[in-house]
């Protein structure tokens, strides 16, 4: 199971093989994923605001098509696979992937230049700047990985691609991302 | 084995995933190169960074959002009508389908919380993300229902028994209560959003919850709107534009916080429209910059012209935090930015005509009072917050005088305490003229024009004080114990409600002179609201909200409306008929008299209320 998976949903995530008679229910589903929902979209898309606008969309879309699922339907995985859809359709549809680059810290106001970026900003700031500079798929696999603690298969599912695959995103993801780190604490931007 | 080679194969190597011959080739390359080593311990160490970033809950509002959403409600309406005609099969499995809390547009009034079994259909082969065939419309209407489901059967029923029980709670405190009378009407139904259609002509409470500005109508006929499309996060301090006669009051501007752009929506929804680019471009790489105090401040600058044709706001479009005052035309034809350092420790004050806009300054070690010409399109600096010192003053309090001939500003300076009222004709540089003795200082002023001039009243730790402007005569009005607090003046500028330091409210009028509010102790913030004919004047003390008759600057003996505690924000609707109430239990609308209320909202405002007028 997915590392922050709510323990609660546990026997009562999966439709198949629950013979609790337990009920489901669209709040107590909110309730359970809300959170881990909601941190995944916003590192997808690195803003808060547009990160609760996107867990309503991705949580309305997954009780739309809730009723209509397989009863093997695996909850976990597919409320991800939502979510990581509907992030990627809104950062094409706002452009977000143009903007977010170059904006956040190559533009620091002059007096700040000489300053330390971990001390004027700090390492948190600089993972999610690192983050936002990575292709988005390959933030997906990194934070799936790391954050969520998905498998290969897991993150195979939730991409839509091969666990085959899914090395392969990884390696290029951590590549990228160590770049982008250390290029930000020494003050400077990657070009892409 | 060379470096390029076993780069490739780290990731999957930290993982435990190589086949075994391979991981152990790239063990040994890595006793012997340190390169790949520290690339290897780079990766398991961003690994921990990017798993230890700090986790956020979701604002406790998107709950509210999602579950009150037209699409949920569409979706709820949708699964209970699929139940009832059997549609779908019946080898179920059990599930649990909330309610939106009484916002369903043709649903029940109140909290409808019931749970309906959900049949599970078979298998969908869409993609996940994709939306059910046949998804019924977020617009569907009762009267395309052959009758209401049984959900909206229970809760009117419930309503019912609520009125009817309520009805008798509130008959007998009104027998508790002697000298008031209370009663409150039903919630109104909550709608969605119209996406364009206009709403009815009429008065229109406005107030912000979750994200998007709602209204409701005056006289309670129809249901709660949301104003505001669903695209848009509408930031704090969102202003309509004044209510001016039989024009105004009919354009709502806002903040949208995902683009950081200035909005303007007409009142009855038909139109939202951004006006010029992002008011701080630099926001957009800041999640947080909202909560900060620069994006406090740019939130709450809205400043619109009396006529309604121009609003100002404080921009930051460099991202250094030198704000910048901009001026915007509402039909976009022009923006200007004032280049000056603006400081917002007041809010900007434009002048009756609209044609001239004040506002305060960065200067040396304090501020400067400086106005926009809105005729000539430009901005001046005025004069020195305190011209006689200290340098370091600061600028407390803006008001224009309405002069037949030319313009004059006038405005308190403030170092800790008010200092000094100045005066001064913006058209004739160098003469300004101090109002108040030098050495006297005041811990409150308000500023009111009238047709010969205006008067400041000036309060201090032990009397309420008078300045006339232009004249500068200073006369003691009273003596207040505990000192002055807080000075309110109404609309028309002749009478003005002071508050003391030991929450005693009374009434000054310049030709009635001083009027105690009845025993009115303890009266608080949100401070005093007059109706705008100055009629009536509406209060909180004791937690609970008074509204006192006002004649000749005489007030009756306030009337208490029960039922309405722990009032946040006060607001008149522009005919005088009834008092927005905002509380933490959400937002009613009080009749003039205090007689009654029912509530528009059972959701806590977040900001406002203000009223709007659908023309």
């Amino acid at each position: 199971m997915a590392k922050n998976e709510p323990a609660s949903s546990k026997g009562r995530a999966r439709m198949a093989g629950d013979t609790t008679g337990g009920a489901w229910s669209f709040e107590r589903i909110y309730d359970d994923y809300k959170t881990p929902i909601y941190n995944y979209i916003y590192h997808l898309v690195g803003n808060r605001e547009h990160a609760e606008d996107l867990t309503q969309e991705s949580f309305l879309k997954a009780f739309k098509a809730l009723p209509k699922m397989d009863a093997s339907l695996k909850l976990s995985a597919w409320l991800y696979r939502i979510a990581t859809n509907t992030a990627y359709d809104a950062l094409r549809r706002r452009k977000l992937i143009a903007w977010l680059p170059w904006q956040d810290l190559d533009h620091e106001p002059a007096d700040r230049d000489s300053a330390d970026p971990q001390e004027t900003i700090g390492t948190a700031d600089l993972v999610r700047a690192a983050l936002k500079r990575m292709p988005p798929q390959y933030r997906a696999a990194l934070l799936l990985y790391t954050q969520e603690g998905f498998s290969y298969a897991e993150i195979a599912s939730t991409l839509s691609i091969a666990e085959s695959g899914v090395k392969m995103y990884l390696s290029r993801a951590r590549h990228s991302f160590r770049e982008h780190f250390k290029a930000l604490e020494q003050g400077g931007g990657v070009p892409q | 084995m060379n470096c390029k080679w076993a780069e490739g194969y780290l990731s999957a190597c930290l993982d435990g995933t190589l086949d075994p011959a391979v991981r152990d080739e790239v063990v040994a390359h890595l006793e012997g190169c340190s390169q790949c080593s520290a690339i290897l311990e780079d990766y398991r160490h961003f690994d921990g960074l990017v798993r230890d970033l700090p986790r956020y809950e979701p604002a406790p509002e998107l709950r509210e959002r999602l579950f009150a959403s037209p699409e949920y409600i569409a979706l709820a309406r949708s699964l209970d009508e699929g139940n009832a005609s059997g549609r779908h099969p019946t080898n179920i499995r059990p599930f649990m389908l909330s309610r939106p809390l009484g916002k369903g547009r043709g649903g029940a009034a109140g909290h409808d919380r019931k749970l309906t079994p959900l049949p599970l259909p078979t298998r969908d082969t869409r993609t996940p993300d994709e939306p059910p065939a046949a998804e019924p419309d977020a617009a569907d209407t009762p009267a395309e229902r052959t009758g209401p489901p049984a959900w909206v059967r229970a809760a009117v029923a419930a309503a019912v028994v609520a009125v009817v029980f309520g009805s008798a709670l509130l008959w007998w405190q009104g027998r508790l209560h002697a000298g008031t009378t209370t009663g409150p009407g039903p919630i109104s139904n909550i709608g969605g959003y119209h996406g364009g259609t206009p709403l009815p002509a009429g008065p229109r409470v406005v107030y912000a919850r979750g994200g998007a500005l709602w209204s409701a109508p005056e006289q309670g006929a129809g249901a709660t709107e949301r104003l505001t499309p669903p695209n848009v996060v509408v930031g704090a301090g969102w202003a309509v534009a004044p209510v001016h006669g039989s024009a105004g009051g009919d354009l709502v501007a806002y903040v949208d916080l995902k683009t950081g752009t200035l909005h303007i929506i007409r009142a009855d929804d038909q139109r939202d429209r951004a006006l010029g680019a992002a008011l701080v471009p630099h926001m957009l790489a800041n999640p947080f910059f909202w909560g900060t105090p620069e994006g406090q401040t740019i939130l709450g600058s809205l400043n619109w012209s009396p006529d309604g044709s121009r609003i100002a706001a404080l921009t930051d479009t460099t991202g250094t935090g030198r704000l910048a005052l901009a001026v915007y035309s509402v039909d976009g034809s022009t923006a200007r930015t004032a280049s000056t350092a603006v400081v917002a420790g007041v809010a900007p004050v434009w002048s009756a005509d609209g044609t001239r806009l004040a506002f305060a300054v960065a200067s040396g070690s304090g501020e400067a009072v400086a106005e926009y010409n809105a005729a000539s399109d430009q901005f001046k600096t005025v004069s020195p917050a305190a011209p006689d010192g200290p340098a370091s003053a600061t600028v407390a309090a803006l008001g224009w005088l309405a002069s037949q001939g030319q313009p004059v500003l006038t405005w308190a300076a403030s170092d800790g305490a008010i200092t000094g009222v100045y005066a001064q004709p913006v058209l004739q540089d160098g003469a300004t003229q101090r109002l108040t003795p030098t050495g006297a200082t005041y811990s409150a002023a308000a500023f009111a024009s009238a047709s010969d001039g205006g008067l400041w009243l000036l309060g201090d730790g032990n009397a309420l004080w008078s300045v006339s402007v232009p004249a500068g005569v200073l006369t003691q009005i009273t003596a207040v114990p505990g000192g002055v607090s807080a000075i309110t003046w109404s609309a028309d500028g002749t009478t003005a409600a002071v508050l003391s330091g030991a929450g005693a409210l009374q009434l000054w009028n310049a030709n009635t002179g001083l009027m105690p509010v009845a025993a009115s102790g303890g009266a608080a913030q949100p401070g005093v609201a007059w109706s705008p004919d100055g009629a009536h004047l509406a209060f909180v003390a004791g937690g609970q909200v008074l509204i006192a008759a006002v004649q000749a600057g005489t007030a009756s003996a306030p009337v208490t409306v029960v039922g309405l505690s722990g009032a946040t924000a006060l607001a008149w609707a522009p005919d005088g008929q009834q008092l927005a109430v905002a509380t933490p239990a959400g937002v009613a609308l009080v009749s003039a008299n205090g007689a009654s209320f029912h509530q528009v909202d059972a959701h806590a405002a977040a900001s406002g209320p203000v009223w709007s007028v659908v023309r």
